[in-house]
């Protein structure tokens, strides 16, 4: 999230718009359906119809709205510097105040993300699902590919978790070290799904000698924020800030909460009593590759690895558009001996997932993924890495529709702390083919 | 616009002639097909998404026999009114219709849908070594279709011409619904008229393209890229002249005046100089020696006509370098003033120093803020009026000034467009260039192909636009 607009800046950005149709070229939803009303300048369009009287907003202009990926490529590419996805989130905004909002998002939002309490029991049940025998053996037996199409890849979607014991401490990580201490923000799909991320992440942190603590945080409200449910983001936001008050630094490994995280200043800019605290919040976050190249981290000496591996690199919009990290995952890849890193062609496209997207909306979801994956498989990558839960979950979903299974998915932190672990000669070699 | 019930009734009738998801009918989906490049806007009474020949043809052969106006469209980028629906109607969507049937490499033609994206066009025939050379600005998102209804051009048009020469044939469905096919592979063909090209640059008012075969060139095997700085426009434009008088076909030959060169410079900052007056990118392409000996001759006439500079390309990103800042100078300007408003004027290639004169006195004279750039090397200028269609006053200024420009245009021997067309936005303007025996032969015709007056009605001629 970029700044959060104001009325006025939102109708004159609005306003700016001269429909030049670009957008259309670069929307990957647009270009799967040919629907005008999935490109920001459709999208512009209705919005702008809605406040200028002639379109009352209702269940189908709420469910236009709501099919975007967010993903950022329309503003990027926008000659006139447009803020769309800015735009379209006020738009969100104003709809959830009205009550016209998916009903699913409002109830998970509203119900059961409200606070810290309620949050490490999200991810407690997340972690239970995953250990679920009857989870694993619908996956295993191959069971899922009677479904149809798409309730097949919403299936594998979920099952992508990767088993692996829920993390202790709240769901969070603890690590010694003597160079100074970071605080880890925990969130929700990466202890939840793939709790052995965390765990890299904080072994990474400890060979580099940092100590880690967690603190029993809330979700970081991203979710709430998408679906316009600002008041709740900023009563969230309110949580953490107070929680992580003595913190130097906040180190996360998932691109979303740094995005969420990174954003706090701009959504409490209007709060006098939090205005100062949030800008000095947000400006502590780091992404944990961030982190590495801005404190420098040890090169590792050993292969995870048996052979040379390429390894290709998806830029999650969250990273990538939202916080500008492009290079720093890169560089911590090449990093590791062992790896071969193929650039993506359109590494930056989105690749489907999108948070509840992908569950809302799997026709779509399923389409853009394979897009991706496509230009995964050009590459011959044996392994796929990715600095966002979501991105991860969408792409071994996709592989595994594309019978691809074998191409593994992880996150970069993963590859770093293998590349630790057969330095220290433990048995936490990566698998490859 | 007919009654809501007229339009429930509508939208029933299609439904029973397609499938219920190619009939839109709701508020929402009416209100993002309204509009296209120019901001106008026109709510149809109901959008149709074909999927085939047969979905158009079904729905003009019904719309004829309830005499609603049917309006073609593509991606409705187009910058003159063309796909707006002004009176109504049925929003005739073709962008469903996208798929590339064919690249025949043995007689170097594509055949493709009129949905299909020109740059995705473009691409396909570049995999294949083969080059389809129209480039409008917005290949990247307009579609084949709509480049055909209204003869798109290009930076490439001074070279390899414009979509008009590449049309080889069409499949087109007439008002009726009659699905009619002209032209073919062959390269020559003179059996019966040539309606091919009567229905390119149409605008959507003859017929529907549903098809089209287009030829393909070999690829280039070399390109050379270079700029040209000149502190006095009026010398940029002579070099023009004598770039093309030396004997040499530039592929592109383009100009940016200064107020171009400084807003694109603003929005993309790629090392240009704020401080000329002008600049030129040209490139040449050909044979590796051609271009060369090209390249050299051209640096010769710059330097003869006084150029500030003249730089060359040293490698393939340079090359883009440039090639983007003048892709840039239409998305740098958007952002300067709320309204945008860019004509497309083409004098005879020898009236060009005169006619850029013209748009400078213009925008002297009604005080207006008007960037000069484009294809200079076919005497098609675009002359763009930074302003804010909030502000009356100023408006009244610059309707008046478009006025003046169309003047000059015609008076030096030049058109109204070049590649734009006349749609809705130039209807007020087309007694300035054509004659009344021109615009009473072409109303014949128009009468003839549509007697009911249902294929995209209201656009070309009329006079006073809505």
């Amino acid at each position: 999230m970029k700044k959060l607009l104001t009325a006025e800046e939102m109708l004159q950005a609005l306003y700016k718009c001269n429909q030049c149709g670009a957008c259309a070229s670069v929307c990957p939803l647009y270009r799967h359906t040919t629907d005008e009303s999935m490109c920001a300048r459709g999208k512009l369009a209705l919005i702008d119809a809605v406040f200028s009287g002639r379109l009352l907003p209702g269940k189908k202009y709420a469910e236009r709205l709501h099919t975007c990926l967010l993903c950022r490529a329309c503003s990027d590419n926008c000659a006139g510097g447009i803020p769309t996805t800015e735009i379209f989130l006020f738009a969100r905004q104003m709809l959830a105040e009205s009550g016209i909002s998916p009903r699913s998002g409002r109830i998970l939002l509203n119900r059961f993300i409200t606070g810290p309490g309620r949050f490490s029991n999200l991810i407690r049940a997340i972690n239970l699902y995953g250990l679920l025998r009857e989870q694993r053996l619908f996956k295993n037996t191959g069971l899922w590919r009677l479904l149809p199409e798409y309730r097949r890849f919403s299936a594998m979607r979920l099952f992508s978790a990767r088993i692996g014991r829920p993390l202790p401490v709240a769901g969070g990580l603890e690590t010694p070290g003597s160079r100074g201490t970071v605080a880890y923000f925990t969130g929700c799909a990466l202890a939840g799904f793939f709790p052995d991320v965390v765990r890299a992440t904080g072994r990474v942190l400890s060979h580099n000698g940092w100590k880690a603590v967690s603190l029993n945080n809330g979700c970081c409200g991203m979710p709430h924020l998408a679906y316009g449910y600002v008041e709740a983001a900023r009563r969230l936001a309110r949580k953490n800030i107070d929680l992580f008050i003595d913190q130097e630094v906040i180190i996360t490994d998932c691109a979303t909460c740094g995005s969420a995280l990174k954003s706090y200043a701009s959504l409490l800019a209007g709060d006098s009593a939090y205005a100062g605290k949030a800008a000095a919040f947000s400006a502590k976050v780091r992404d944990i590759s961030e982190f590495l190249m801005e404190t420098g981290f040890l090169r590792p000496r050993s292969a995870p690895f048996k052979k040379q591996t390429p390894v290709t690199y998806h830029d999650p919009c969250h990273l990538a558009r939202s916080q500008g990290i492009r290079q720093q995952p890169r560089t911590v890849l090449k990093a590791v001996p062992g790896v071969v890193l193929k650039e993506l062609e359109g590494p930056e496209t989105c690749c489907g997932g999108s948070g509840l997207f992908a569950l809302k909306h799997p026709d779509l979801s399923i389409k853009v993924g394979s897009d991706k994956i496509n230009t995964i498989l050009s590459t011959g990558a044996n392994i796929v890495t990715s600095g966002c839960p979501g991105c991860i979950m969408q792409i071994e979903a996709a592989l595994q529709m594309e019978n691809r299974g074998n191409i593994r998915v992880a996150h970069p932190v993963e590859l770093l702390a293998a590349s630790y672990d057969a330095g220290r000669e433990t048995s936490n070699k990566l698998k490859t083919d | 616009m007919i009654t809501a019930g007229s339009q429930r009734a509508l939208s029933r009738e299609l439904k029973k002639i397609l499938a219920p998801r190619q009939v839109l009918d709701s508020m929402e989906d009416r209100v993002v097909y309204a509009y296209d490049a120019t901001t106008l806007q026109f709510l149809p009474d109901v959008v149709v998404k074909a999927e085939s020949t047969r979905d158009v043809s079904a729905v003009l052969k019904m719309a004829g026999s309830l005499q609603i106006p049917v309006v073609p469209r593509g991606a409705g980028t187009g910058l003159s009114g063309g796909s707006v629906p002004n009176a109504g109607g049925i929003a005739l969507v073709l962008t469903s219709m996208r798929s590339i049937m064919e690249i025949d490499l043995g007689n170097m033609v594509a055949v493709c849908q009129p949905g299909v994206i020109t740059g995705d066009l473009k691409k396909a025939a570049e995999r294949r070594g083969l080059f389809y050379p129209p480039d409008p600005s917005s290949f990247n998102y307009s579609t084949i279709g709509g480049n055909i209804a209204e003869n798109a051009g290009g930076p490439q048009g001074i070279k390899y011409g414009v979509t008009k020469d590449y049309v080889m044939g069409l499949e087109v469905v007439l008002a009726g619904g009659e699905v009619v096919r002209l032209g073919g592979k062959q390269v020559k063909n003179v059996t019966g008229y040539n309606l091919v090209q009567l229905f390119v640059g149409s605008e959507g008012t003859l017929g529907v393209i549903t098809e089209a075969i287009l030829r393909l060139i070999p690829h280039p095997p070399a390109r050379k890229t270079a700029s040209a700085a000149f502190s006095l426009l009026e010398q940029a434009a002579q070099t023009v002249t004598a770039i093309l008088n030396s004997g040499i076909v530039p592929s592109t030959l383009e100009l940016m005046d200064q107020k171009s060169i400084n807003y694109v410079e603003d929005y993309l900052g790629l090392g240009l100089s704020r401080n000329v007056q002008a600049m030129l990118l040209i490139e040449v392409d050909g044979t590796e020696e051609a271009v060369a000996a090209e390249m050299n001759k051209i640096a010769r006439i710059c330097r003869e006509m006084k150029a500030e500079s003249f730089k060359t390309a040293a490698d393939q990103s340079e090359a883009e370098q440039l090639r983007r800042a003048r892709q840039a100078v239409s998305p740098a300007i958007s952002r300067i003033r709320p309204t945008k408003i860019g004509e497309d004027i083409c004098v005879p290639r020898d009236a060009i120093p005169a006619m850029v004169r013209e748009i400078q006195k213009i925008g002297e004279r009604y005080g207006l803020p008007i960037v000069i750039f484009g294809h200079a090397g076919d005497g098609n200028l675009h002359p763009n009026i930074l302003t804010d269609k909030r502000d009356r006053e100023e408006m009244s200024r610059v309707n008046r000034a478009i006025q003046d420009l169309f003047e000059a245009a015609v008076r030096l021997g030049g058109t109204l467009s070049g590649e734009h067309g006349i749609g809705l936005t130039k209807k007020p303007y087309l007694d300035m260039d054509l004659s009344p025996a021109a615009i009473s032969l072409m109303g014949s015709i128009k009468r003839t192909l549509d007697p009911l007056g249902i294929l995209n009605p209201n656009k070309i001629f009329g006079g006073a636009s809505d």
